[in-house]
């Protein structure tokens, strides 16, 4: 006696058809892009948690003066910061580090030492207990050429493209999720049309509405699983790739996944399957609904 | 087992049944006949459920199926058996899955009715056509895999629509000899057909009762021993 069917025969109750392979690819394309959205979309958060939150509690001073005054009102400037509630600590960078945060943009054969200079401070301080007017009015009294600077004039802009990169990362993720999510739509309602006879036989042999839609949400959902495993896997490859190759200084290394990020990308592959399963379910459904 | 209770169909403005009242006894052998277009089709459907009275009721085993209510009618599958005029496959899979389908649909393991299998293709003599595809399949053997289909999960009702059409006399005695043997094992048989000959024969072999259906009434009932 030959065997009916194996365990997976209701994967079989309908013909193979080119609609199941298409979802593949779409959710293939969707979380491959996706993936890259999301990372770029966390990462663009971290820059932005960053320059909102650990630069933010650090500030510059600059003093400005002549070369014999430099000294007396460097001292001045720091009497001044130590007194100040909020300063945390104060620390004088000295020429030779201050060389080296210049020779990227000036180079190595330039001689640093014929600039004009300004003495460099800086200053870590709690930003919640620190009076800014007020200890800019302090430093104009007693160190006239002392000058606060809190970064807040380039962190600002920063902070808010990092802002606007992230929603237009999340906002195309989301794109991505409404592609995938029509689609799948259109294809498994195009399949239910295409195989009507198939139901037909179907509901002769009396299956309830439960079965047919399993016949194809088992065939959409595991194409999807296939095609968002696909997409995972080449795009944190990208990722990978990306963030480790670059001339020294300037590679994506600030877009490479950290920690939880790994875990949240890697939940877009159940996430995908999810949502296809979903959609091919209330379409059918839906069709079916509209049968008698 | 099947009542109509002054039951009425009609396909939009069209009407195709009228007050029809007739109960379908259970374990007997009924013909439906007609001239084509009488409505004996519809009759069938409405006694599996597939269509609601537009007037009137129709009760099937007791109840009456709500419009639209397509699980119910999938529950009904498991005692009424249906072998369609046209008889459909799915082309792509072979004889014998085709036939164990209810099984699938059902959640049945065929392996525990392995031997029922077996003994349900030797009585159809499908035994040696198991595995080719639909297709392959002659116009008998096509209705003879359509009866195995309909009767796999042992119904209490089988209806069959125009069954021995386009199939020579031969054919049409020997499938006509199917449906006579279960009704000998106790199901009620409803047979559509507009072949008369048919009738007679059975009649000749079996006690059937038959309802003539004219312009959509029924307006012959009789019980031929």
């Amino acid at each position: 006696m030959v065997r009916p069917w194996g365990s997976a025969f209701v994967d079989r109750v309908l013909p193979p058809f080119a609609a199941a392979y298409l979802v593949g690819v779409v959710a293939a394309v969707s979380v491959f892009l996706g993936v890259l959205a999301l990372a770029l979309g966390l990462a663009a958060g971290r820059m932005a948690e960053t320059w909102s939150g650990e630069l933010a509690s650090v500030a510059t001073l600059q003093v400005y003066a002549s070369a014999d005054s430099v000294e007396p009102q460097a001292i001045a400037a720091l009497d001044v910061l130590r007194s100040t509630p909020g300063v945390q600590s104060v620390r004088i960078i000295e020429a030779a580090e201050q060389h080296a945060m210049l020779e990227p943009w000036f180079g190595s054969g330039l001689a640093l030492d014929a600039l004009p200079l300004p003495l460099l401070i800086e200053v870590e301080a709690d930003r919640d207990l620190l009076d800014k007017p007020a200890l800019v009015e302090r430093l104009a009294g007693e160190a006239p050429g002392a000058a606060f600077d809190d970064h807040t004039a380039w962190r600002a802009p920063l902070i808010e493209t990092a802002e606007r990169l992230q929603l237009v990362a999340f906002t195309a993720l989301g794109l991505l999720t409404a592609l995938l999510a029509m689609s799948v739509w259109l294809a498994a309602s195009g399949t239910r049309m295409t195989h009507l006879s198939a139901i037909s036989i179907l509901r002769q042999v009396g299956a309830r509405d439960s079965y047919i839609v399993r016949v194809f949400t088992r065939k959409f959902s595991r194409n999807a699983a296939i095609g968002s495993l696909t997409g995972v896997v080449g795009a944190l490859a990208i990722l990978m790739i990306l963030t480790k190759v670059g001339t020294e200084g300037y590679s994506l290394a600030a877009v490479a996944p950290k920690g939880s990020d790994w875990l949240a990308l890697a939940l877009l592959l159940p996430a995908c399957v999810a949502l296809s399963w979903i959609v091919t379910a209330l379409a059918v459904r839906r069709g079916l609904s509209a049968e008698l | 087992m099947i009542a109509f209770e002054q039951a009425c169909f009609s396909f939009g403005s069209l009407p195709v049944l009228r007050d029809v009242t007739q109960t379908l006894d259970p374990g007997a052998f009924h013909f439906v006949t007609g001239p084509s277009g009488a409505g004996k089709t519809t009759f069938l459907r409405l006694c599996a459920g597939d269509l609601v009275p537009t007037a009137g009721a129709v009760r099937i085993l007791g109840r009456t199926v709500a419009p639209q209510d397509r699980n119910a009618v999938a529950d009904l599958r498991k005692t009424i058996g249906v072998v369609p005029q046209q008889c459909q496959f799915l082309d792509h899979l072979s004889v014998l899955e085709n036939i164990a389908l209810p099984l699938h649909v059902w959640g049945i393991d065929a392996a525990d009715r392995a031997d029922d299998l077996t003994a349900l293709l030797e009585w159809v003599d499908l035994a040696d056509r198991v595995s080719v595809l639909p297709r392959a399949l002659s116009g008998g053997e096509r209705q003879r895999a359509a009866i195995a289909r309909a009767v796999i999960l042992s119904p209490e009702i089988i209806l069959a629509d125009e069954p021995t059409s386009n199939l020579d006399e031969g054919m049409a005695e020997r499938i006509l000899t199917l449906f006579i043997e279960l009704n000998r094992m106790g199901k009620t048989v409803v047979i559509a057909t507009q072949d008369l000959d048919l009738v007679g024969l059975a009649a000749a072999r079996a006690p059937v009762r038959t309802l003539g259906l004219v312009q959509g009434r029924a307006e012959v009932a009789q019980a031929v021993a």
